[in-house]
């Protein structure tokens, strides 16, 4: 039986890694600038943002965007091939890294309370603007996804959250060393969830099938 | 009693259904499927009591249509969808249920349902022990469930109280089975058997038939030497097959009456003018008129015809045909005086008598004799028909037999009860085979057989019709079955007659067409708690012993010439 999560994670005693800054927040995601240009975390994978006296809210990857910091001023091609193209363009013009930006967008997929509980439900409260986001460590996700619960919030969301939750799973079977007993495992929660709909279950399989049996 | 913790053996949960329709349940493990079998037994653990239920089908399901349409390509995929979007369910007719009480477990019908996602089980060997008891004097080992190697008994007190079935078509084990209920009955003195042996399956060795290989298998005879008499309508025979008969049984053509001609009209070919002629030829010559009509040449036909008022071409085939009848080894023209007919029954030994009145029509009590003698010394008969096992000769020397052994029956037990006593007569149980030529619809009412089957049991007699076209019998008679006994039918009439009047019937249609080829069936009725498909008891060594009572082969045969010779000594020849 898949319950609401109820795990426990172990106190962080390795240095966290600060991937970005929350830009914008709601209950359901969070939107974050980067630490450093284009150096966003991978599409799916999971990220938290930490907050003294509120439950550490954890989203996974969900969106990445990298443009201009003035909307008003488009990004034009400046490479001029052969031999100024690529990196050697940011070379040409520093200031480019203080005028782009790369953002990403999270959705919201559990918590985890103060006494280390793990729960695959909405936080009582959004992320605070400008507070820290980290990237999940290998023991924590694998923590976290120990049950495949927090993928259902995900299937409600938007169109193509088949390719996020495929992103997802494809990330904690990894960690585990692609085992394919968990992709079952995992896939059968899916295929609960989405009884009446096997058109977007297949979606999801084709994503997550081991390279054998593809 | 419905444990919170989900039992090991689960097979699946309650889901739907009601009472009349039957329950169904998804099975846990889609890898299951093949394991579940339509006649298994499963157990529901309802919060009051245990329901024993009947697998009826098994039903592949999915969740989503459109899986139908575009099933998936691959193996990760069809491992995740099994049991997810795809899965079974098991349709489940319950058939009992196990009430515990101070008393321990109480057996009761069905009148309620159990609550959804109550654990359905595999039904252990003491829920079987519990329904259908321990083998015993009246406990009789039959069979085993189709998935377990528990002893299923049947009742055959319960049994004889009734007529009862065997059907199935042919290889399928019939006389195997009847055998084994025959055997059953000798071996725990239930009741005294006369049987019919169309085929010599019962009397002497008979064969098996196993993948093409023939090979012989004890008979009732071999199995009960002392107890078993048989008598042979075709000496000739017996003496080819090196085998010794205790009597020959001889029918003369007193023996034959009208009804018995016209029952067999279909076989003989007979036009409804034979009826016309011969009641004239009755009324006017009485107990002679078939001797007479036999005797008539051809000029004779046409002035008795018209001395006894009958169409002398309808006369004239008449003849022809019982010409051919009559020309049977077993059929002796009349050569006893006119009286011989008046058998005296204080032969018998009886301080009340029964004298029959001397060329009365109903025939002579003198063919029964020697039958009757037998039952009453505690003996069973089988009647080796050798090389007569021809279906007019079957129908002829059976109807005859039993006609006379259902007059005898009434008229002794009428008296004994007028009397003020107790009918003190052996119940007996008569076998017989191609039961449908005897109990077709527009012939049962107008034969012994249909009245026999329908009423004759409160005279202490009972039919065990064998048969493998139950859909050519009255339908009637069939519903009043007490025990049915059904292996695999292919033809829907003979399975949907089979079932007639059974409650459920049509879920049982399932369980009856998926029984194997061989040496299994289905069990319903009188003699059992609840319907269930087994497979028969071996026909083995173990079986032999368990008759023998432990007797070793030749103690078994020094035992039974001592007691057949002083049976010899007293048996009226």
């Amino acid at each position: 039986m898949i319950s609401g999560g109820g795990g426990r994670v172990t106190s962080a005693t390795v240095r966290e890694e600060r991937i970005g800054e929350v830009i914008a927040a709601s209950t359901h995601e969070f939107i974050a600038e980067t630490v450093e240009l284009h150096a966003s975390p991978p599409f799916g994978s999971f990220v938290k943002v930490i907050e003294p006296h509120r439950p550490t809210i954890y989203a996974l990857v969900a969106y990445v965007e990298t443009g201009g910091l003035d909307s008003s001023r488009h990004v034009f091609a400046r490479a001029q091939p052969p031999h100024l193209v690529d990196a050697q363009v940011y070379d040409e013009w520093p200031e480019l890294r203080n005028v782009l930006r790369t953002q990403f967008t999270a959705r919201v997929v559990g918590h985890i309370d103060g006494s280390q509980r793990i729960h695959h439900w909405l936080p009582p409260y959004p992320a605070s603007l400008h507070y820290s986001v980290f990237l999940c460590k290998s023991a924590e996700v694998k923590a976290f996804t120990q049950l495949p619960t927090y993928l259902a919030g995900l299937l409600q969301g938007p169109e193509n959250s088949e390719e996020l939750i495929a992103a997802a799973v494809r990330h904690a079977a990894s960690i585990r060393g692609n085992d394919v007993n968990y992709l079952i495992q995992v896939g059968r929660a899916i295929a609960r969830m989405l009884a009446h709909d096997y058109p977007r279950l297949q979606l999801i399989l084709q994503r997550i099938a081991p390279k054998e049996t593809e | 009693m419905n444990d919170s913790v989900i039992a090991s053996q689960e097979l699946g949960v309650l889901v739907s259904g009601s009472l009349t329709r039957g329950l169904s349940a998804r099975l846990n493990d889609p890898e299951q499927i093949e394991r579940v079998h339509v006649g298994q037994y499963v157990v529901i653990r309802g919060n009051q009591a245990r329901y024993l239920a009947l697998i009826t089908d098994v039903s592949l399901k999915t969740t989503d249509e459109q899986l139908i349409a575009n099933p998936p390509g691959d193996a990760f995929t069809r491992r995740i969808l099994a049991g997810t979007a795809t899965y079974a369910t098991i349709e489940l007719l319950p058939t009992m249920s196990l009430v515990p009480s101070s008393q321990g477990i109480g057996l009761q019908p069905v009148r309620a349902v159990p609550q959804h996602f109550s654990s359905v089980e595999q039904a252990g060997d003491e829920d079987f022990d519990t329904v259908f008891g321990r083998e015993d004097s009246e406990h009789y080992f039959i069979g085993q469930p189709l998935d377990n190697t528990q002893h299923i008994c049947i009742d055959l007190r319960r049994m004889t109280e009734r007529s009862n079935g065997v059907f199935g078509k042919t290889g399928t084990g019939k006389s195997f089975l009847t055998r084994l209920l025959v055997a059953g009955t000798i071996k725990h003195h239930i009741c005294a058997n006369l049987i019919f042996d169309m085929h010599g399956e019962y009397g002497w060795q008979a064969t098996k038939e196993d993948r093409g290989q023939k090979s012989t298998v004890r008979s009732l005879k071999d199995l009960f030497p002392d107890q078993v008499i048989v008598f042979t309508l075709d000496p000739a025979s017996a003496q080819r097959r090196q085998v010794s008969p205790d009597g020959n049984i001889v029918l003369t053509l007193k023996d034959i009456t009208e009804d018995d001609i016209l029952l067999l009209s279909h076989e003989l070919g007979l036009k409804e003018s034979a009826a016309v002629v011969i009641s004239a030829f009755r009324q006017h010559y009485k107990a002679h008129w078939l001797s007479t009509l036999i005797s008539l040449d051809d000029r004779d036909i046409s002035v008795r015809s018209e001395e006894v008022g009958a169409n002398a071409s309808s006369t004239r085939a008449l003849v022809q045909r019982l010409r051919r009848l009559v020309k049977r080894p077993f059929i002796m023209a009349d050569i006893l005086p006119d009286d011989s007919a008046s058998a005296d029954w204080e032969e018998f030994g009886e301080t009340n008598t029964l004298r029959e009145r001397g060329g009365s029509e109903s025939g002579s009590l003198s063919v029964i004799r020697p039958i009757v003698a037998a039952i009453e010394q505690g003996k069973h008969v089988v009647i080796d028909f050798g090389a007569s096992n021809d279906v007019l000769s079957y129908l002829l020397v059976t109807n005859v037999i039993v006609r006379n052994l259902r007059k005898y029956y009434v008229e002794r037990t009428e008296k004994q009860l007028a009397g003020g006593g107790i009918s003190t007569l052996r119940p007996l149980m008569i076998t017989i085979e191609e039961a449908h030529r005897f109990l077709e619809p527009d012939i049962s009412r107008s034969t012994v057989f249909g009245e026999l089957a329908r009423e004759m049991r409160k005279y202490n007699l009972t039919l065990l019709i064998v048969d493998q076209r139950p859909s050519k019998i009255d339908d009637e008679i069939v519903s009043q079955l007490g025990t049915r006994f059904i292996c695999l039918l292919d033809d829907d009439r003979d399975i949907h007659a089979a079932l007639s009047g059974v409650s459920g019937s049509a879920r049982l249609q399932m369980v009856l067409a998926s029984l194997e080829t061989r040496g299994q069936a289905l069990l319903i009725g009188h003699a059992l708690p609840m319907p269930i498909a087994i497979r028969t008891r071996l026909y083995d060594e173990n079986f032999y012993r368990d008759m023998r009572g432990g007797l070793g082969e030749t103690e078994l045969r020094q035992q039974a010439d001592t007691r057949m010779q002083a049976f010899r000594r007293s048996f009226p020849t």
